[in-house]
C-alpha cells in the first residue's frame, strides 16, 4: 500500500474489482482496491450466478444486453477460465394475465435488442426436459442469457488487475474519508491513510456506510435472501428457471443452486432459515419433481442492497466532486458488473461513459425521475 | 514439490491434492477462505468437514502461522446433506395449520 493514488476504489467484489481492471486497461494505473475482508466476500460470492438482459425497464435492458456481450468474451479476455455459459432462462407463467404481460414484455424487449420468446409447454420441455408442464401455462425463453462462476470471475478480474499494476488490499476495512478543501480525499483505513483524487464506492451492503462518510444519503433498504446449493450431479437441467420469485439452475460443477423470496425485507442478519428451506424445496420440486430426491449441501444468506426504483445507483455525485457510485443494484451486482466496471472506469478516466447513464445518478432521487423495473427475481 | 505431496489427496469429494493446495497458498491466496475457493476443496458433500483442517494445516504451516491465526469459513447447514423432497411441505403440514 502506497500513500496516494489516483483512484482508491472501496470494495473488492465483482463492481470493483471490474472497474479497477478497467481503469488500469485504459492507461489509468495509480489504482488500489480496498476490501475489508477478502475478495468476493460479500454479495458477489453469496449471488446466485444468473445473468439475464430479460428485464422490463429500458434501461436495464439496454444496460445488460451490452453486460451480455462482455460475458460472452469474459474468460478470453481476463485468461482465466469464470465459466460462462450461455445456458438461457426460462420464465415460467402460470396465470393467463402473466402469460398476456410477457407478451408485451417480450416484445418490448425485442424492440431493444432482446430477441427473447414466448414458448409453448411443449417447447420449454424440449428446453428443460425434467419440467412438469402442469405446473405452468407458458414460458418466456432468451437463450442468450446465462450464467458464470463468481469466485471464478472475481479471481480473473483480480489477477488480470494486478498484471496492470494495480494494488488490491484485502483485510483493509475504510473507517473515515473526509474531502479536502483541494477536491482531493483522505482515506482512513485499518492500515493506514491514503491520499486521493477520486473515491470510488463499490462496497455493496457497506455501500450506504461509506457514503454517509462524505454527507451522502442513499436511500437503501438492505433484504436478506436465501439460496441453496445441492450435492453435484451430472448436467441435467439445461436453463436458468424461475417461477414468480424462485430461480435455479445447474452450475458448470454440476450443482443446482438457486433460491426464493421470503421477504426479509430491512434485514440486520444474513442467517439462513428453515422456512426458506421449506418454501425453495416446496416450489422448486413442483416444477421439476426429480429434484426431490437430490440432496441439499448447504444454504447461506446475502443482502440485496434496494433502492427505491430498483435500479442502482452509477456516476458522479453532484456535489462531492470525485466521488463516484456503483452500487444499490437491487440483486442484479453480479450480472451487470462488466458493463459497469466500463462505464464507471470511462466516467474516471475520461469524464463520459460510452453509453448515457445519467439517468442512473443519485439525482434522480431528488428530482422525483425514478426509474421502472418489474422483474426482479429471488 | 514432493511425489507425495501430488499423491496425497486433501478433500476426497473434490480430488484436491495436498501439492494443489500448497501451489495456491505459493500463488499468494493465503487466507483459508480465498484459499478454498480458489483451490476449490471443501465444497463437497462432506462439505470441508474432512479437508478443512487439513488444509488450514498446510496453511499454517507453510504461512508460519499458528492454527488460531486462521479464520476458518462458516459451516453452513444442513449438517448432512439431506435430499430437498424431506423438506416439502406435505398434505399434513398444510392440515396442521
Amino acid at each position: 500500500m502506497r500513500s496516494s493514488y489516483d483512484c482508491i476504489i472501496v470494495g473488492g467484489g465483482i463492481s470493483g474489482l471490474a472497474i479497477a481492471y478497467e481503469l488500469a486497461k485504459r492507461g489509468y494505473k495509480d489504482v488500489a482496491v480496498l476490501e475489508e475482508c477478502y475478495l468476493g466476500s460479500g454479495s458477489t460470492g453469496r449471488c446466485g450466478s444468473g445473468i439475464r438482459a430479460q428485464f422490463t425497464g429500458p434501461d436495464q435492458i439496454v444496460l445488460l444486453r451490452e453486460a451480455e456481450e462482455m460475458w460472452v468474451h469474459m474468460s478470453d479476455e481476463l485468461g482465466y477460465d469464470i465459466h460462462f455459459k450461455a445456458c438461457g432462462y426460462l420464465f415460467l407463467w402460470d396465470t393467463p394475465e402473466l402469460v398476456e404481460k410477457a407478451k408485451h414484455d417480450v416484445e418490448f424487449q425485442n424492440k431493444h435488442g432482446v430477441m427473447s420468446c414466448i414458448v409453448d409447454r411443449q417447447e420449454a420441455k424440449e428446453i428443460c426436459p425434467s419440467l412438469n408442464t402442469d405446473s405452468f401455462l407458458a414460458g418466456q425463453w432468451y437463450d442468450k442469457d446465462g450464467m458464470a462462476f463468481p469466485f471464478d470471475t472475481v479471481t480473473g478480474y483480480a489477477q488480470a488487475a494486478r498484471r496492470l499494476g494495480v494494488d488490491i488490499l484485502t483485510t483493509t476495512d475504510v473507517v473515515g474519508i473526509e474531502g479536502t478543501a483541494a477536491h482531493t480525499f483522505t482515506v482512513h483505513t485499518t492500515q493506514g491513510n491514503i491520499e486521493t483524487k477520486n473515491v470510488v464506492n463499490a462496497a455493496g451492503p457497506g455501500s450506504k456506510g461509506i457514503a454517509a462518510m462524505l454527507g451522502v444519503d442513499l436511500p437503501y433498504r438492505l433484504d436478506k435472501h436465501q439460496i441453496m446449493a445441492t450435492e453435484p450431479l451430472e448436467q441435467f437441467l439445461g436453463p436458468m428457471l424461475v417461477k414468480n420469485s424462485l430461480y435455479y439452475l445447474q452450475t458448470h460443477r454440476g450443482n443446482v443452486v438457486g433460491g426464493t423470496d421470503t421477504g426479509d425485507k430491512n434485514a440486520t442478519d444474513i442467517d439462513s432459515t428453515f422456512e426458506f428451506l421449506t418454501k425453495f424445496a416446496s416450489e422448486a420440486c413442483e416444477i421439476v419433481p426429480r429434484l426431490a430426491g437430490v440432496k441439499l449441501m448447504r444454504q447461506w444468506a446475502g443482502y440485496y442492497v434496494v433502492s427505491p426504483d430498483a435500479h442502482p445507483v452509477l456516476g458522479p455525485i453532484d456535489e462531492v466532486p470525485g466521488f463516484f457510485q456503483a452500487n444499490g443494484y437491487s440483486g442484479h451486482g453480479f450480472m451487470m458488473g462488466p458493463i459497469v466496471g466500463r462505464l464507471l472506469a470511462e466516467y474516471v478516466a475520461d469524464g463520459k461513459p460510452s453509453i448515457d447513464i445519467e439517468h442512473y445518478n443519485f439525482r434522480r432521487f431528488a428530482r422525483g425521475e425514478l426509474l421502472t423495473e418489474k422483474a426482479i427475481i429471488g | 514439490m514432493t511425489r507425495e505431496d501430488e499423491k496425497t489427496i486433501a478433500c476426497r469429494c473434490e480430488d484436491i491434492s495436498v501439492q494443489e493446495i500448497k501451489d495456491a497458498i505459493h500463488e499468494g491466496y493465503a487466507d483459508l477462505q480465498s484459499l478454498k475457493r480458489y483451490a476449490k476443496f471443501g465444497l463437497g458433500p462432506c462439505q470441508g468437514k474432512t479437508c478443512i483442517l487439513l488444509a488450514a494445516q498446510i496453511l499454517a504451516r507453510e504461512t508460519g502461522r499458528t492454527l488460531d491465526q486462521i479464520m476458518t469459513p462458516t459451516t453452513r447447514p444442513p449438517l448432512d446433506p439431506v435430499p430437498i423432497g424431506f423438506f416439502v411441505k406435505g398434505k399434513e403440514a398444510d392440515d396442521e395449520k
